[in-house]
């Protein structure tokens, strides 16, 4: 078979050039939007269910370290919930980029790509860390009669915390270093 | 149809006028991004939906063609990022394909007998703009038009179609060999 037979052959492929109806189409955008909206009120209900916990510890515990977790806790949660309302971003583009040049479509997603990833953890992660920190050495001092030794317990989860961030800096390096072997 | 007649149609009017004259071509696309049987006609219907929402924001910047062409691909690399991710470091660029040895593909396509599967393979495995260039050269296209839809510089696009020629007449050459 020669270059122009392939050519040929993958041209007469058995493919069908079945438009869809107006009314599917309406149907199926309309479910793409109903999957984002039930995806974004998912992470709302996660975090609702995370600030009345967080508040009804706030009530019942009477130590200082577990009280001023728990404000901080409901103060990163309302912060991490209004960034996710404010940037909202829909995974699929917006109609009208579709049409650009494949190259810059594809340069402007990773870099949409590495952006998000040198952000994300200081706007979704970060403010739940003071929290996180004081609520566990508290649950160590405080619940535990001092016994457990709760700073260690909260650098530890701080380190966690640090680890992951490293780990996104890590996949944006890597992202960048796509975009610019891009022409 | 030329461009003032298509730019003076209705959004639905103008989706169904570009399927009828580029659907066969999106179906093929399709094709080279998505294995899977099920997936693929997801997609397929993904791409008729970017679409019909794209044609209501197209002014004439370039010809239907270019700007089908382009939905396409730009959709079918959205839709396929979570999985491409993850295959990346098993995609690999047109620069370094031509001298992988065949031996992995030839066991697996083994039972196959159509060029055209083997090629589908090779289309498969290569990394995003890579494949959309040798999906548009399969079209027939030329690389000026190759270089309008994907903004790649006809040099690079010269030189892809060299490595692309290369690297076809070695398959189909390993192919009537086996057949020998």
């Amino acid at each position: 078979m020669t270059e122009q037979d392939l050519k040929i052959a993958w041209q007469q492929q058995a493919t069908e050039a079945v438009a869809m109806s107006p009314l599917q189409l309406h149907a199926s955008a309309e479910a793409f939007a109903r999957l984002i909206r039930k995806r974004n009120r998912i992470e709302y209900v996660a975090g609702a269910f995370a600030i009345v916990a967080f508040a009804f510890y706030f009530w019942l515990f009477d130590g200082a370290l577990l009280r001023a977790g728990s404000a901080l806790l409901i103060l990163g949660m309302l912060f991490v919930l209004h960034q996710l309302h404010r940037r909202g971003a829909s995974p699929r583009p917006a109609p009208d980029d579709l049409g650009a040049p494949c190259l810059a479509f594809h340069r402007a997603a990773l870099v949409r790509q590495r952006d998000a990833l040198r952000s994300a953890w200081a706007w979704y992660v970060l403010p739940l860390v003071p929290g996180m920190m004081i609520f566990i050495w508290g649950v160590a001092t405080e619940l535990a009669g001092g016994r457990a030794s709760g700073r260690w317990v909260a650098i530890l989860v701080a380190a966690v915390f640090v680890a992951v961030a490293l780990l996104n800096r890590w996949a944006a390096s890597r992202l960048q270093r796509e975009i610019d072997q891009l022409e | 149809m030329d461009l003032l007649r298509f730019l003076s149609l209705s959004q639905e009017s103008r989706y169904h006028a570009a399927v009828e004259i580029h659907g066969r071509d999106v179906a093929r696309f399709v094709a080279g991004y998505e294995k899977d049987p099920a997936r693929r006609q997801d997609l397929l219907q993904e791409v008729h939906v970017s679409l019909w929402q794209s044609l209501a924001g197209f002014r004439g910047q370039c010809s239907v063609r270019t700007w089908v062409y382009r939905v396409a691909h730009n959709t079918c690399v959205t839709h396929i990022q979570k999985s491409l991710r993850s295959l990346e470091r098993q995609a690999v660029a047109l620069d370094d394909i031509a001298d992988r040895a065949d031996d992995a593909a030839d066991a697996d396509l083994a039972n196959r007998r159509l060029d055209l599967q083997r090629i589908l393979a090779v289309v498969h495995s290569l990394k995003a703009l890579d494949r959309q260039v040798m999906l548009l050269y399969l079209e027939d296209l030329d690389a000026a038009a190759i270089a309008e839809v994907t903004g790649l510089s006809a040099g690079n696009i010269a030189t892809k179609n060299h490595r692309l020629k290369s690297l076809l007449a070695a398959r189909l050459n390993n192919r009537s060999r086996d057949d020998d």
